[in-house]
């Protein structure tokens, strides 16, 4: 970890408001961006890195981070959508309903900013959703913040070699698991070739 | 080489060779990998296709992390919606905020559409990739009452604009004024209500609080609730009896006490305008309009005329403290048009006919603006030194200044 990293996070144990901003506006737009991958809805993806950070600000005082900041921020934001996802699933109570419903009134963009995916998108979504976690916060990194292979392995901490070992990994698991669903597309390829 | 293995390492070197990673070497083996076999080829395509389908997944993200801080912050300190709780008092939280927004230099209203490249990202910030229409509206001889999609109220002054999308659809709503303007904001804890004025962003945050802004200088005074006030990427969050000036200049965002300023308060209060106009300076004189109940009449009805109203009130009768005002709004006007700087004036006269100061006639066009924006009836003059005239005006000597 940085040594910027570490002064920052010892300023949020003290409780530094200023630096829990700074904290947040360094990594708000590519956890949102991320987020939103996961849940293809721009509303829901704020809530849920607001969620992050806010349990992380009522934590502050404990909050250590041993692996990268980066990482670590991942790993949450990841975690908080597929309890958020989980939660949806339950969504029967009426109480809910009503809320979301309420929600959907107020502000349009529900609709609006939610995205209609096909199915090869759907199922890769759910693919990457799957990988293991390391696999999947390099493959998000490289992929939707283009980065660069070197600038993964610093912020991760890690060398470029596991990146490259990494990326390799995300590519063939992803096409492991849509394997039956490629051919076809692939031969739609060749015919219009 | 990586390439004699084909198994252990050419999936890392054709993400590699995708992602623009390999060398120019192992961009070599790989296009001659995949040209040995069908299957070589076919493998690869499936790569691309996967690697080209996940970026369909990607979205950058058009949330301004500014107003996402902001609303971060108002979950944080929970005593600002604290006052949502009481249920009864909903009547009351619809009309959450009252903001003014007040230009000095009212005739910009016409050409501040023009910033384009401003307005474009503050606008997609809250739109993200819908960009429904503009709606603008501006203001010629005659003040009116616009409202919004989201049922606040704006009351437009005499030669002002305000623009704002035909509907809130992102995570703000978002408006952009130049001019005078009184707002009426409903409240929805969920969208801020975020106003965008010179290179101010100011937001709602809290329950109500009044803004006032002039040309390129921009003032912020909150008399109740909390105010986000954002200039470039700092953030300066306002309580009650707190205000912030700003220039074009980067220096000078700081807030502070706001005790020694003239400055003048519009309130919404059941459904009519109460109107409040405060002079303080260090003496502690004051005018207090609650005193004047035909003049706050005459302003409750139309709140746009204040100006020419408290000026005809004003006149030869009004207290040091309001000529003074006066006599200083011009004079700053003077200093930042770059016409006279601070200090350098040491006489004037303004009135229909003409504008000299120290003794030197201002061009008709410097007339005509001045004329526009403080003279607003026929025979009214304003002057600093020399001899006090009859008629209706303002007159100070320079040592009362």
């Amino acid at each position: 970890m940085e040594l910027s990293e570490l002064q920052l996070i010892s300023q949020l144990n003290e409780g530094s408001e200023t630096a829990f901003e700074k904290f947040f506006k360094t990594y708000f737009k590519s956890l949102h961006a991320y987020a939103f991958v996961v849940l293809q809805d721009e509303i829901m993806a704020e809530e849920v890195v607001q969620q992050v950070f806010y349990k992380i600000w009522e934590k502050k005082a404990q909050l250590r981070i041993h692996t990268s900041v980066k990482a670590f921020l991942y790993r949450s934001v990841h975690n908080e959508c597929l309890n958020y996802l989980e939660r949806q699933k339950h969504r029967v109570n009426h109480q809910n309903f009503v809320v979301y419903a309420n929600r959907s009134q107020v502000s349009h963009e529900g609709a609006a900013m939610r995205v209609e995916l096909n199915e090869l998108e759907t199922r890769l979504k759910r693919a990457m959703n799957e990988l293991p976690e390391q696999c999947r916060t390099i493959f998000y990194m490289s992929r939707f913040e283009e980065l660069k292979y070197r600038e993964i392995a610093v912020q991760m901490g890690i060398s470029i070699k596991t990146v490259e070992a990494q990326m390799g990994k995300a590519l063939k698991v992803l096409r492991k698991k849509l394997i039956d669903f490629l051919p076809l597309l692939i031969w739609l390829i060749f015919k219009t070739k | 080489m990586k390439a004699d293995n084909p198994n252990m390492d050419m999936d890392e070197l054709l993400v590699k060779y995708l992602a623009g990673e390999a060398s120019a070497e192992e961009r070599v083996n790989v296009e001659a990998w995949m040209g040995t076999s069908a299957a070589n080829k076919a493998y690869f395509e499936h790569f691309k296709l996967l690697w080209d389908e996940s970026l369909k997944l990607a979205h950058s993200s058009a949330v301004d992390e500014d107003l996402a801080w902001g609303r971060l912050r108002e979950r944080i300190h929970h005593e600002y919606l604290a006052a949502e709780k009481p249920k009864r008092s909903y009547q009351w939280l619809k009309v959450a905020a009252v903001v003014l927004l007040a230009s000095a230099v009212a005739l910009a209203g016409p050409y501040f559409f023009n910033h384009h490249n401003d307005s474009v990202r503050f606008t997609s910030a809250g739109n993200g990739i819908h960009s429904p229409g503009l709606m603008k509206s501006v203001t010629g001889d005659t003040v009116r009452t616009d409202t919004l999609p989201d049922g606040s109220e704006v009351t437009l002054n005499r030669y002002s604009g305000i623009s704002y999308p035909a509907s809130f659809s992102g995570h703000i709503r978002n408006v952009q004024l130049s001019g005078e303007a009184f707002f009426k904001v409903t409240h929805d804890p969920r969208k801020p209500f975020v106003v965008k004025v010179n290179d101010l962003l100011v937001t709602v945050l809290g329950t109500s609080f009044n803004i006032k802004s002039a040309g390129a200088e921009t003032e912020v005074i909150v008399e109740s609730g909390v105010v986000s006030v954002t200039k470039r990427s700092k953030t300066i969050t306002l309580y009650p009896g707190e205000k912030v000036a700003s220039g074009e200049a980067d220096t000078g965002f700081k807030k502070e006490r706001n005790n020694d300023t003239l400055y003048r308060t519009y309130r919404y209060k059941q459904r009519a305008y109460a109107f409040k106009y405060v002079v303080k300076r260090k003496t502690d004189t004051s005018f207090d309009i609650n005193k004047h109940p035909d003049l706050l009449k005459k302003l409750l009805n139309d709140p746009g005329k204040w100006a020419s109203l408290l000026k005809k009130y004003g006149a030869q009768n009004e207290s040091l403290e309001v000529r003074r005002a006066i006599i200083r709004s011009v004079l700053d006007e003077l200093a930042k048009e770059n016409i006279a700087p601070n200090g350098t004036v040491n006489s004037f006269r303004l009135n229909e006919g003409e504008f000299i100061i120290n003794d030197r006639r201002q061009p008709e066009a410097v007339h005509q603006r001045f004329k526009q924006k403080f003279i607003k009836e026929p025979g009214y003059t304003i002057y600093l030194g020399g001899a006090p005239g009859n008629g209706k005006g303002v007159f100070l000597s320079r040592d009362s200044l």
